[in-house]
Formats: structure tokens, C-alpha cells, sequence
């Protein structure tokens, strides 16, 4: 047919757009490689000692603006140290934290959302009177307090905030659950002689997996911001140990002498909060069976 | 208005011309832009609806038979157009006139219903309002109190008990029979030509359909409007239609009255369908059915669309130009080169 | 092996419905409401009727698929309306189920070699070469290529989908498959090719059918017995000859006359019934069907009748079935015009021809090689 052939003649503007499009798709694979590489190698990264202090050259601009020193590209903070090293060797504690949170509240979250949607009745009755009670607190609130309580240590921030942010992912199995079970091929399963166990995890869990995997990102990009604000509030992990909110909570008592300390981690967060959203965009895409084998 | 010389454009031309034609259609062709490339849902369709006649347009899902219908009524989702051909409607020509004009005629000259009545009612008004809603998109001089008591008419006159009381109700208080009767009165109220019906009965209970199908039938004498009915069920046709064309992956491969092409299935996908559907009348050993199924638009077979399903199939089937209508007899079309089968299987007619 | 397949006697499934908001007063639906009816082994016995009237329901109750309201439910000469659910476990091999949508019935994450491989994982049937073999030879049976296994759900048309869905029931070699509106969804031509499927299945595997279907045409081709339930009960039951021509309960009169022949020269003289089906959640009193029905009396307003042997295997409820009631009845015979009849004829030898050649293609093919 003559519909299907293509036209020889392309206009080099689609050409060169094309070229554009297929670059721009790469840059948040780059970036995320950047990102896994600072969290593993930071030490190989990382251009100076994170800890290293100067009261000389402490508050400097970056280095590409009047005033700055050569070797210190993001500037130097309120102790003299480089602000980029900082940020390097934060980002293991940021992505370590937040990730092992979503896994801890995901793995919670998921299992009570898919016995409560599944079995209904009293279970589920007890299970959102429980993510009531928890979503009525604010989620801050909640960690200082506890954190008050056990102390803050880098595991029990993870466990915490990850206890902090189950009711979210098992209010959304749950729904994705009861909309999936009464399908017809949930029925086909149980006809052919399927278990509880088989259809939960085999047929409803695999139907839904992807709306769990995508918001997990998301949520991802909140547990930075709530790591970020804990570490603000002193409740994280503990100085020297670099992190982005710690940063961002140090600068912020020199913001009037030096913009750059709270600037660069406040930037880093928003990027990676956008690079984490992006990629749980690209995975719901690829999660697809729809778009697989045409 | 380009013409797309089509081989037996001529041929219709002449009935087409003939006064008591309502709707016309010559060499209608509707794309759509996919992904795949622009495909053409209506390839190269001639059919002409008589004043006061039943023409059903008969075939299987994604034949073309839906985006036809809203081709007349320039309803066509975004990514499609009408391409070529001309849509000749009581001497006016509807493709490319202004969405202004359209909306004149369409509702109020031309009215359409649809298989699903649920979906095309609005929830969240009475059944009432939606009638003076539909009155008074036409005609904004009519005050709503006489709307009002012209849509209780209209549902009294489909067939609706107490509608006085009913006239005030939601659409999901109503029964699938009863949601598709208010659909039938919305479209009549205003009095149009032609009531383009899109698989009317398809999602009613037989019982509820049988009534539906007497209404149609009942209004139609009453009024003498003209019915485009879309379908697939040949049980339909038969009891409803004056005229039918059969359509296969976007062209008509078969059109004439009901009882030419019942008494003289020529097309093998006529016949195919006719074996293909089950008898309540008899005991069938087997039936004859057709194999494989429709091609997606984007891998339309050359030729003869319907050649890789065909039992008849010969090489010359594959070639451009062997859907070619013929004239077997008069105003009735067949676009099989291998029609009538007995004369070119003789061997097997025996 | 004279007794039957299944047994199903006076089975009933009530739901509790809310029908007021404010006072939360209960109201119960009585989806199936006494229903009893035998299979026996190589049948297919029908069951017709209009949406709502309980027939999808009835169904998963025969399978334990719901649990019932009351009633008893005996499978190859076992009671299996209490069993758990290590026992129902062994009987739901041996009877299995097709769906009407075949869009939903089949888990789109899953891969057609998959689906059909669960049940015989489920089972513990063979190891993972035999079961390989399995499933190429179910999709064989239905008609479906080796390849197709390794495709998604949506990569297919409405028919394939169906026929994966009958291999899929067919994996455990059922003695009984449920086939739940198995054709609606599909095209005509479509359809066709998945009755003679079915009907070619049942004759080589020797399979009992339930077939629930709302289409008396399909019916007339598929069924050997139909029982037609209107509001949860059935009203008529008679082998197939005998109820399509002389049924004698009016509603399935009613039903017969409704349904439009391809034959334009046939009008039909109708039984016009009044009125759209009532809700079973507040069914008429008495006989269900009084309301729409022309020859109601008072006693049919009042009482309930009981279904009642009629002669020929067939049981009627009926107050006036043995009266002469006057209706036109549906005409017999084909309504196919002879230049059809002989065209379609003609299509037929074709097919048994090119059949005959591929054969001997395949023989050839199996000597040579």
C-alpha cells in the first residue's frame, strides 16, 4: 500500500530534532549514572577532602566568580570545606537512606495493602482504621518524635522513616487490588485450582506491581526531601558526616555572607528529586506489556 | 469538491440523481493519521438512502461501518478527515461545509443514535432536560415550558409509560430498554430526514431489542424519515431494511435491496456470513464459517480485501481493479470478479 | 455410567442488597432462587436467558466458584456443595470454565505459554519439558501456532483470545467445561469458527458443556437439552427438538418469536411482551412473568408455579401449560434462499477439498521427511 511507504525525502530539521530528542532521552541515564557513581566511589569522585577545614578560605564563592579560589568549583563553606566534595560524599547518605526507607515502607506498605484488599472483611477493616490513624499525623512530626525517643542513628532514621510512609503505598495496593480481584481472569485463576498465595502474588500483585514500582519512585524523591529536612532539623545523621539537608541547614545561618553553602545541595536535591520523578515516569512506560513485542 | 474517478462511480450517479434520494454518497473515503501512517477506515464507499426506506449497512467490527456514519455526520474523532468523495444530502453537499452550518443540520435534520444508551446519556440531568436541551440548541425561541411539554410528547409517543413523572428522572433510573427509547425520542424531536441508527439493539435483551426494532419500524411509517441502520446482525436486516450494503475492511463489497441480495448472495463474504450465522429456524450439522479474521487497517491486502479469507480466491483476486463493482442485476452490486461462484466452480456445483 | 454428570438440585444464592441510604434497611436479591437440573456426560445442556435472570450465577454456583445460599450440588456422584478446600481442589480440575470477555479473562502481564502452563504447574502435572509439550499441543487443539506462546494477551484478536481461553480450560482434560456466553463478545464470522471449535472438541475429548447463552440461535446449534430461567427460576426445560419446536411456557414463546430471522420474507408474529424484565430485587409475586405475559390469570398473580413434568422430558412451570393457548408458532425449516443454500454448499466441498489437500500435504511432508 502507499500509505505505508515512507517518503525518501526527510527535511533535515526532522533530522537534526530527532538527533535532539534521542540525546535528551539519554541525559537522565547520565545522570543517574552520576548519581549511582558518587554513592559507591565518592572517594575516587570527590576533587578534595570533604572534611578537610581552612578558616582561610572558609565562605569562598565558587570558583568561576570573582573572589573564588581555583580548585574549589562550588566554593567552600563555613569551615573552609569544599562545597562539591561535600556534596559528592552526601549523596551516599541521601540515596542510601532514602531508597532503603521506600524499600522498608514498600515491602510493609505492599503486603498489608494486598491481604486487606484481598480478603476484605475484618483484616481489612483493622488495616485502614491503622493508615487512618497514622495519615492523621503529620509525617515530620511523627519521626521527631520518635527519633527524639530512640536516638538518631543511620538505621534507625531508614526503619523510621520507611514506618513513616507505609499507609501511602498500602492505601494504593489496596485500591489497585480491589479494582483488579473481582476481574475475570482473577476468577480464570481460581477455576483452574489457584491459592490464595498464587493468585495474590502471581496474578493481583504482578497486574499492579507497576502503579506500586512508579509511586515508590515518587515517594523516593519525598524521602530525599524528608532525609533532607531531618538532617535541617539536626535529627539526622550526625555532623561532620556530609549530607545535602545537613548542607543546606548549615549554610543557612550564612546565607547573608555567602549564597552558595545552602544553594548548591538545595539545587542537587531539586535535580535528583526531578531525575528520580523522570525515571519512575520512563519505568511505568517500560512496565507496560502493552508497548513490549509490537 | 474533487471527484475521485471511481470505476462505477458513473454507474451510481444516475440513482443518485433520481429525486426521491435523501443521502447520497459517492466515493467516500475517510483517514485517519496512526501512528502506522494515515490509514483509511472508508475506502471508496458509493451508497444512496432512499426518502422514507431502511438502507442497513451490515459487516463485522472495524469494517468501517461506525467511522462511515460519523463521516456523514462530520462527527470523526480528531485524527481523521474525509479525504475524497462527496456526501450529497437533499441537493447540499456536506463534506467541507462550515461546523456552523453542520450543527443546523446535525440533530435537527440529521439525528444519530447509539449501540450504548448509558454512555450517551448525561448522568447528571434529567431525561427531561436533556430533550429541551436538544430542542432548544435548534430552535432558541422555544420558551421552556412548551420545550418541556413537547419532550413529555416525544417520550409518550416512543413509548414511554407515565412520562409526565418520567420526564423528571435520571438516566440510571431507567431501564437499558427504557434509557434507549429516551435516546430514540431526543433524536426525533426535532423531526429529522434522516435517523442514522448505529447498532441500535446490540447491547438489549432480545426481548427488549424486538420491541425496539417495532418502535423504529412504527415512527418511521409515522414520520417518513429515512434510517441508516448500522449492524452486524443479518437477523436485523432482514426484518428491518428496504436496502442493504455489506461492507468488508472499509469498502462495500455487496449492496442491493434486501430481498435481491437474500435471494442472491453473491459475494463470498456475503455468503460467508449468511453460513456463518446460526439458524433458530433449523438444526444446522455445521457451520459454514469463514476462516481467519479482518485484516488491521494498517495490512490491508491488495486487490480484493477479502481474498485471503476467501474460498474462491484465484490469483486475479490479488491484483488491483478485482474489486470492481458489476451489476448482476439491476440495482444490484457485487465486487467479486469470481461472481456468481457456480458458474466459475461448475465442477463443484453439482 | 448411567448417572449423571452433575446434579444440581434446588439451588439457591441470595445477596443482601442496601436499598435505602438513610434508614440501611436490608433487602435481599434473589439471583437464583431454586434451581435444579441434571448434565449428563457427553451433553451440553443449555441455559437461556435475558441479563439479570441469574443464568452467569447459577454457573459459578455449579462450580463452587460462590459459595450457595442452600441447596445441593453432586459432581461424578460426589457431594461437593460443603466440601473444603483441599477437596474442592481435586474436583476443579475435572471441571473448568470459559468466560464470555475474552479481554478480561486473560491476565494481560502474563504470556500466553504461561497461562496455559498454570494450571498444569498448579496440578503437578509433568516436568517443565512435558509441559512445554502440553501446551503446544493444547494450542494445537484449539488452533493457535507454536509461536503464539510467547506473545502477550493484547497482541491478539477477540477470537484467538478465546480460543486461548478454551485451551486454557481444556490443560486438566475436564469432564465438564462451563462455557459462560462464550461467542457474544465476538464477531459472526468469528463466532462461528468458535462453535464448531467447541462442537469439535466436545465430539473428539467427549466433553459435557454447560453452555450459558443468551443468543436461542447459538443455542439451537450448540445444545442437546436447554433450560430457560427467567428471574433466578427456571421455567422450561425440554430436549432441544422438542422446545424449539413446540415450547410451551409463554416467556419462552416469547423469547423465540423475539429474535429476528435472516429471512426477509419471514415476518414474525410476536408475542409483543410488555415491558422491560423486572429486577430481581423485587421480583413480581406469584409466576415472575404475569406482568408481561398475556394469558396471565389470577391464580398466576397469586401462586408460584411449580416446574412440572410435561411430556417428551420436558418440565414446565406453568399454571396454563397444558391449555391450547393461541399463538402463532415460530415457522420451521430453512430460511436460507436456494441460491444461498447452493452457494454455501459449494463453499463447503471447497473447504472439504482444500482440507483433503492439506492433508495429504501433511502426509507427504511426515513420509518424505
Amino acid at each position: 500500500m502507499i500509505l505505508t511507504s515512507k517518503s525518501p525525502t526527510v527535511p533535515n530539521g526532522v533530522n537534526r530534532r530527532r538527533i535532539v530528542k534521542k540525546l535528551s532521552a539519554l541525559l537522565p541515564f547520565l545522570a543517574l549514572a552520576v548519581l549511582l557513581l558518587c554513592t559507591a566511589f565518592p572517594e575516587f569522585l570527590a576533587p578534595k577532602d570533604p572534611y578537610a577545614q581552612s578558616l582561610i578560605r572558609r565562605l569562598k564563592p565558587p570558583s568561576f566568580l570573582p573572589g573564588g579560589i581555583s580548585g574549589y568549583i562550588l566554593g567552600t563553606d563555613q569551615l573552609g570545606r569544599d562545597i562539591l566534595s561535600r556534596i559528592i560524599f552526601g549523596a551516599r547518605v541521601t540515596i542510601i537512606t532514602s531508597v532503603l526507607a521506600v524499600c522498608v515502607a514498600a515491602v510493609v506498605g505492599t503486603t498489608a495493602g494486598l491481604v486487606a484488599g484481598y480478603f476484605r472483611g475484618r483484616v481489612d477493616s483493622a488495616v485502614v482504621r491503622a493508615i487512618d490513624v497514622q495519615l492523621a499525623f503529620p509525617v515530620v512530626l511523627l519521626v521527631i518524635a520518635i527519633v527524639a525517643v530512640i536516638g538518631p542513628s543511620l538505621s534507625n532514621l531508614i526503619i523510621v522513616m520507611g514506618l513513616s510512609a507505609w499507609p501511602q503505598f498500602a492505601r494504593i495496593t489496596r485500591g489497585a487490588v480491589i479494582s483488579v480481584r473481582d476481574l475475570e481472569y482473577i476468577e480464570a485463576a481460581r477455576s483452574i485450582g489457584a491459592g490464595h498465595m498464587r493468585i495474590m502474588f502471581r496474578h493481583i500483585l504482578r497486574n499492579i506491581l507497576s502503579s506500586i514500582i512508579v509511586y515508590a519512585t515518587f515517594e523516593m524523591a519525598r524521602m530525599m526531601l524528608v532525609e533532607a529536612t531531618l538532617s535541617f532539623l539536626g535529627l539526622g545523621v550526625q555532623p561532620p558526616t556530609p549530607t545535602w539537608g545537613g548542607m543546606i541547614s548549615d549554610g543557612s545561618k550564612y546565607l547573608g555572607l555567602s549564597w552558595s553553602v545552602s544553594f548548591f545541595p538545595g539545587l542537587v536535591i531539586v535535580l535528583a528529586v526531578l531525575l528520580v520523578n523522570d525515571l519512575g515516569d520512563r519505568l511505568r512506560d517500560f512496565m507496560d506489556p502493552y508497548l513490549k513485542n509490537d | 469538491m474533487t471527484q475521485k474517478s471511481s470505476p462505477y462511480f458513473s454507474e451510481l450517479r444516475a440513482d443518485s440523481v433520481s429525486h426521491d434520494v435523501v443521502l447520497s454518497i459517492a466515493g467516500l473515503r475517510t483517514t485517519f493519521r496512526t501512528d502506522a501512517g494515515e490509514v483509511a477506515a472508508v475506502d471508496g464507499v458509493n451508497i444512496s438512502l432512499r426518502r422514507g426506506k431502511t438502507l442497513a449497512i451490515v459487516g463485522e467490527s472495524g469494517c468501517g461501518k461506525s467511522m462511515l456514519s460519523l463521516s456523514i455526520m462530520q462527527l470523526l474523532p480528531g485524527n481523521g478527515r474525509v479525504s475524497d468523495g462527496r456526501i450529497d444530502f437533499e441537493g447540499k453537499m456536506l463534506v467541507g461545509v462550515p461546523e456552523a452550518e453542520m450543527q443546523a443540520i446535525r440533530g435537527k435534520r440529521i439525528a444519530m443514535i447509539f449501540q450504548e444508551p448509558m454512555t450517551s446519556l448525561n448522568p447528571a440531568f434529567t431525561i427531561g432536560n436533556q430533550i429541551i436541551e436538544a430542542i432548544r440548541a435548534h430552535d432558541k425561541d422555544v420558551t421552556f415550558s412548551v420545550a418541556r411539554e413537547r419532550a413529555i410528547k416525544a417520550l409518550k409517543r416512543v413509548g414511554i409509560p407515565a412520562a409526565e413523572r418520567r420526564v423528571d428522572e435520571y438516566p440510571h433510573q431507567l431501564s437499558g430498554g427504557m434509557r434507549q427509547r429516551v435516546m430514540i425520542a431526543m433524536a426525533l424531536v426535532c423531526e429529522p430526514e434522516v435517523l442514522i441508527a448505529d447498532e441500535p439493539t446490540t447491547a438489549l435483551d432480545v426481548t427488549v431489542q424486538a420491541q425496539i426494532l417495532e418502535l423504529l419500524k412504527s415512527l418511521q411509517n409515522e414520520t417518513g424519515m429515512s434510517i441508516i441502520l448500522i449492524t452486524h446482525d443479518l437477523g436485523v436486516v432482514a426484518e428491518m431494511a428496504d436496502d442493504m450494503a455489506v461492507m468488508y475492511a472499509g469498502r462495500i463489497v455487496e449492496t442491493g435491496s434486501v430481498s435481491d441480495v437474500f435471494d442472491d448472495p453473491q459475494h463470498p463474504y456475503t455468503l460467508g456470513l449468511l453460513g456463518s450465522t446460526p439458524k433458530i429456524s433449523e438444526d444446522a450439522k455445521r457451520l459454514v464459517a469463514i476462516k481467519g479474521s479482518v485484516p488491521p487497517l494498517f495490512r490491508m491486502p491488495t486487490g480484493c480485501r477479502f481474498h485471503p479469507r476467501c474460498d474462491f480466491c484465484i490469483a486475479e483476486c490479488k491484483i488491483e481493479g478485482a474489486s470492481r463493482m458489476s451489476e448482476i442485476s439491476e440495482g444490484h452490486f457485487v465486487a467479486c470478479i469470481r461472481a456468481p461462484v457456480e458458474e466459475n466452480c461448475r465442477e463443484l456445483a453439482e | 455410567m448411567n448417572a449423571p454428570l452433575m446434579e444440581v438440585i434446588d439451588i439457591k444464592k441470595h445477596f443482601p442488597a442496601n436499598s435505602s441510604f438513610l434508614s440501611g434497611e436490608k433487602s435481599l436479591v434473589r439471583a437464583v432462587d431454586g434451581v435444579s437440573f441434571t448434565i449428563n456426560r457427553g451433553e451440553t445442556l443449555a441455559l437461556v436467558g435475558e441479563s439479570g435472570c441469574g443464568k452467569s450465577t447459577t454457573a459459578r454456583l455449579a462450580l463452587r466458584l460462590q459459595n450457595i445460599t442452600s441447596g445441593t450440588i453432586k459432581f461424578e456422584g460426589m457431594d461437593i456443595t460443603s466440601s473444603n478446600a483441599r477437596a474442592l481442589h481435586d474436583v476443579r480440575r475435572r471441571m473448568q470454565i470459559i468466560f464470555q470477555d475474552p479481554f478480561a479473562s486473560l491476565n494481560p502481564r502474563m504470556k500466553v505459554g504461561e497461562i496455559l502452563e498454570e494450571p498444569l504447574v498448579i496440578y503437578g502435572v509433568g516436568d517443565a519439558s512435558e509441559r512445554k509439550a502440553r501446551v503446544a499441543a493444547l494450542m494445537n487443539q484449539v488452533g493457535l501456532a507454536d509461536y503464539h506462546a510467547k506473545r502477550y494477551p493484547h497482541e491478539f484478536s477477540g477470537g484467538q483470545r478465546q480460543r486461548i481461553g478454551i485451551a486454557r480450560a481444556l490443560a486438566l482434560n475436564p469432564s465438564l467445561i462451563v462455557c459462560d456466553e462464550p461467542v457474544s463478545a465476538l464477531d459472526v464470522s468469528i463466532q462461528a469458527q468458535i462453535t464448531n471449535l467447541l462442537k469439535d472438541l466436545q465430539s473428539s475429548l467427549s466433553l459435557s458443556y454447560l453452555f450459558i447463552s443468551h443468543d436461542l440461535s447459538v443455542v439451537r446449534y450448540m445444545a442437546d437439552r436447554v433450560a430457560v430461567m427467567y428471574l433466578g427460576r427456571i421455567v422450561e426445560t425440554a430436549p432441544k427438538e422438542a422446545l424449539f419446536a413446540d415450547p410451551r411456557h409463554p416467556y419462552t414463546r416469547t423469547l423465540l418469536a423475539a429474535v429476528p430471522q435472516p429471512d426477509p420474507r419471514r415476518k414474525p408474529d410476536r408475542l409483543a411482551p410488555m415491558g422491560d424484565p423486572p429486577s430481581p430485587i423485587n421480583p413480581p409475586s406469584g409466576c415472575h412473568f404475569h406482568p408481561r405475559c398475556r394469558f396471565a390469570t389470577d391464580r398466576c398473580r397469586v401462586e408460584a408455579p411449580a416446574l412440572v413434568p410435561a411430556g417428551d422430558g420436558r418440565l414446565v412451570a406453568c399454571h396454563r401449560a397444558d391449555e391450547d393457548l393461541e399463538w402463532s408458532p415460530v415457522s420451521q425449516g430453512s430460511d436460507m434462499s436456494p441460491a444461498a443454500a447452493r452457494r454455501l454448499s459449494i463453499c463447503a466441498k471447497m473447504r472439504a477439498q482444500q482440507e483433503v489437500a492439506r492433508q495429504h500435504e501433511q502426509n507427504n511432508e511426515a513420509t518424505g521427511g
